[in-house]
């Protein structure tokens, strides 16, 4: 019952993966934000091995066709919007409380791509949202809590990025009265001691937990830590500036009170999902952010549909509280793979990137657009229903 | 016309700068003041410039470009110094509760220099506070001295550091034989259970980190070490609350022992043996007069604080931590009640409280070269009608009753 389940599940991916994959195929589409801040009108993309090979743009006549005879495949969306696929940073979906260790609190060592299920329904439904690779990242419950993984979710996906960064987190919900440490004093306390500890013996010398959080210092490894308070950002920036991390903050809700601190820093942030009641000082938080040079992310973080949801949503209101719509798109395309070190990879439409494409009916950020299809490495892996998707022509033409 | 337009457009470039006094020497004058030492004096007039008391003195000649404050009807003190407060944390009692023993916790990596606390503070003309770790551990931390409002909020921590906090008596082991049915392995099952224990862990700590120095090998000793030897170098004062009787007598045969730089904090049961502290000359921060209980079975008076000072100890206020007690100008005037003259009482919330904190180099006092925290009253500042009008933190006006509560933060 279960292997049949399993190979029900599969053998669609799989087999659109043999099919489509291997073959090449020229994307028209009506307008491409290749990256936030550069446009094209009429952009043909030539894909080929899951990359985007070529850019070019065709005739307003439509005299020209480039590509149409190396292309194998010729996918037309008309007057659609083609963006580049969202990248989640910060994604939780796991079973409940799968994404912490209970009993200690650092655990730098826990990697969250064991965490990682590829057979669940959310990651479709992650597609539908536009978002095609996520940081599966361990929650908020641990000082650090282990590295979370950058993959593209769902059956065609094996491979992980297990190095994604290491999650810290200094607010409230990692203290537990049961073990260290139980106040962010304690915390900031316990971080220094094991860094310290680091810098005052030799690596032959190091214990397991010195060696795991030995590759943070002096930016070694990228470290994400949560902090919402102004305290917990304070401490949180005290930290990063003494023990030289390189790092982003999660969360900072409270960074209205602190933009002198966060701009001195200057360090991006990853702003977690509005929720729809959020205060105006929360909504304006990420064009503030913007307007001091602060690179800013958005994260959907939640599993249940409604939070995913909310990562285009964030783009939404963000945009209507002051980000320009260019920084808002950054903030879910080029701006997470900046963090991640993988802007050769995704984040954005240009030559040799991953074909990871999202194709709306309008700019993505106008609530009036609809996503028609979502590829991913050159693979259609969801579209939209009904005669909405738009002409889709397929030829079979000589290499 | 568009000359004619320049020095609107300057002054409205200029106006915030002017608002915070930071551009010109500033004279205040008119007013009686309070130096931090003796009665309120009649015609002295202050200058300030920089963020610092110039001169203070009669008849100061206003220097070119001088703003003239003309304070007539006002009082002015310093202002005032809040010995032991847990302003900006998230508890009353903040701790790290996983050992008994954290002297290297810096309080100050977990203060909210945004917090309301400080506003409130502020409006009660305290523009220097203590801060303390928690009363939960044996050795909570550290203390950091901050001003309630001005500048950049970095800037605001002026001394880190400034003492180590010890607590006495049954409150460092109240919680730790997990009484409310915790788990066997919890870390609340642990030492002290009783004063005895909690003295005993002090004793080690000190051993241990004496021992640490003298077999020292070239490195480093670790920071929880650091502190401890600074403690017993002198390099930091031993704040250590002690209420009942016992303790107090037990905090006096320490510091013999470890020969500490020692201030009692709370102090409740001094009452009892006021020329017992008098002969040993440890300062004291005394507890808030105003409030009726206190923990260890101490008893309050309400004339401990006259006492003390009549017997010769230098005694400083504080509002406490979780204490219940009020604005620490009351507190002053609630020691007046118990017998304190009110000049004595001025200088515990200023000058004696600046010593005891050993920063009378900085804050405390109207005296050049020093801080300029200035308070303008509305009335004698003991009256219990008496309110800020005007605060200055290193000459910026941070409250002003007539903007209707000043630049806050």
């Amino acid at each position: 019952m279960k292997a049949g389940a399993v190979a029900f599940l599969v053998l669609p991916f799989l087999l659109t993966s043999l099919l489509d994959a291997q073959r090449s195929l020229a994307l028209r589409v009506g307008r491409a934000w290749l990256g936030p801040d550069q446009k094209l009108e009429r952009p043909v993309f030539l894909i080929d091995g899951g990359k985007i090979v070529d850019v070019a743009q065709r005739g307003k006549d439509g005299s020209s066709s480039p590509f149409a005879s190396q292309a194998e495949r010729v996918l037309d969306f008309g007057e659609a919007v083609a963006t580049a696929g969202f990248l989640d940073l910060q994604n939780l979906t796991a079973p409940p409380g799968e994404l912490h260790e209970r009993v200690e609190s650092l655990t730098p060592r826990l990697r969250a791509e064991d965490a990682y299920d590829p057979f669940l329904p959310s990651w479709k439904e992650l597609w539908r949202r536009g978002v095609t690779s996520i940081c599966l990242s361990p929650d908020d419950q641990n000082l650090a809590g282990g590295l979370a993984a950058f993959l593209k979710p769902g059956p065609t996906e094996w491979k992980a990025r297990e190095e994604a960064f290491l999650k810290m987190s200094l607010t409230r919900s990692m203290l537990n009265r049961e073990r260290r440490p139980t106040s962010l004093l304690g915390a900031v306390d316990y971080l220094r001691e094991v860094f310290e500890g680091i810098g005052r013996t030799e690596p032959p010398a190091w214990d397991p937990l010195q060696r795991a959080m030995a590759p943070c210092l002096e930016g070694g490894r990228t470290v994400g830590i949560a902090a919402s308070t102004r305290a917990e950002i304070r401490a949180a920036l005290n930290l990063v500036k003494e023990f030289r991390l390189r790092a982003f903050l999660i969360g900072v809700e409270e960074g209205a009170d602190e933009m002198e601190a966060l701009r001195a820093a200057g360090i991006p942030v990853v702003l977690r999902a509005f929720a729809p009641s959020a205060p105006k000082r929360a909504l304006e938080l990420p064009a503030r952010l913007a307007k001091a040079g602060i690179p800013v992310a958005f994260c959907g973080e939640s599993t249940d549909r409604y939070g995913l949801s909310r990562l285009r949503t964030s783009m939404y209101f963000a945009i209507r509280n002051g980000l320009p719509p260019s920084k808002a798109l950054a903030a879910v395309t080029s701006v997470p793979a900046e963090i991640l070190k993988l802007k050769d990879r995704v984040g954005g439409l240009f030559k040799g990137r991953d074909a990871d494409v999202c194709i709306w009916s309008r700019a993505p950020w106008d609530p009036r657009a609809r996503l028609l299809a979502v590829l991913r490495d050159g693979t259609l892996l969801w579209k939209a229903p009904g005669k909405d998707a738009t002409k889709v022509s397929t030829r079979t033409g000589a290499r | 016309m568009i000359h004619s337009k320049i020095p609107l457009v300057l002054s409205i470039l200029l106006a915030p700068a002017f608002l915070h006094g930071q551009t010109s020497p500033l004279l205040l004058r008119g007013a009686r003041v309070f130096t931090g030492e003796g009665p309120f004096r009649e015609g002295l007039s202050i200058l300030v410039d920089g963020g610092k008391i110039r001169a203070v003195g009669k008849d100061l000649p206003a220097p070119k470009g001088a703003r003239i404050l003309d304070l007539e009807g006002t009082w002015i003190t310093p202002g005032l110094i809040d010995g032991n407060t847990s302003l900006g944390l998230p508890s009353p009692h903040e701790n790290e509760e996983s050992s008994e023993v954290t002297p290297q916790i810096k309080v100050s990596e977990g203060l909210d220099l945004g917090s309301a606390d400080f506003r409130f503070a502020l409006h009660g003309g305290v523009t220097t506070a203590c801060v303390s770790p928690g009363g939960k551990n044996v050795f909570g931390g550290l203390d950091v001295l901050v001003k309630t409002a001005g500048g950049p909020e970095g800037a605001r921590i002026f001394k880190d550091a400034v003492g180590l906090r010890i607590t006495l008596g049954t409150m460092p082991g109240m919680g730790n034989l997990a009484f409310r049915g915790g788990r066997s392995d919890s870390m609340y099952f642990r030492r002290p259970t009783t004063r005895m224990g909690t003295i005993w862990e002090i004793r080690r700590a000190f051993y241990e980190a004496q021992k640490n120095r003298e077999s020292f090998t070239g490195k480093e000793p670790d920071r929880a070490t650091r502190v401890l030897l600074a403690a017993l170098d002198h390099k930091i004062m031993v704040r250590m609350t002690a209420r009942s009787d016992a303790d107090l007598r037990t905090a006096l045969r320490l510091a013999r022992e470890f020969k500490l730089r020692l201030v009692l904090d709370e102090a409740v049961d001094a009452y009892y043996l006021c020329d017992v502290l008098a002969a040993a000359g440890f300062p004291v921060i005394a507890a808030p007069p105003s409030v009726p209980q206190a923990g260890d079975q101490a008893t309050p008076h309400l004339d401990t604080i006259a006492l003390l000072a009549k017997a010769g100890v230098k005694v400083a206020l504080q509002t406490g931590q979780g204490l219940g007690a009020q604005a620490l100008i009351r507190e002053a005037a609630f020691a007046v009640r118990g017998g304190l003259p009110r000049t004595k009482a001025l200088e515990a919330v200023t000058s004696v409280a600046a010593e005891v904190l050993g920063v009378e180099d900085r804050v405390g006092r109207l005296a050049k070269g020093l801080d300029a925290d200035i308070v303008v009253w509305s009335a004698p500042p003991l009256r219990l009608g008496s309110r800020p009008l005007r605060i200055y933190i290193e000459g910026n006006l941070v409250h002003s009753e007539a903007s209707g509560g000043g630049s806050g933060r």
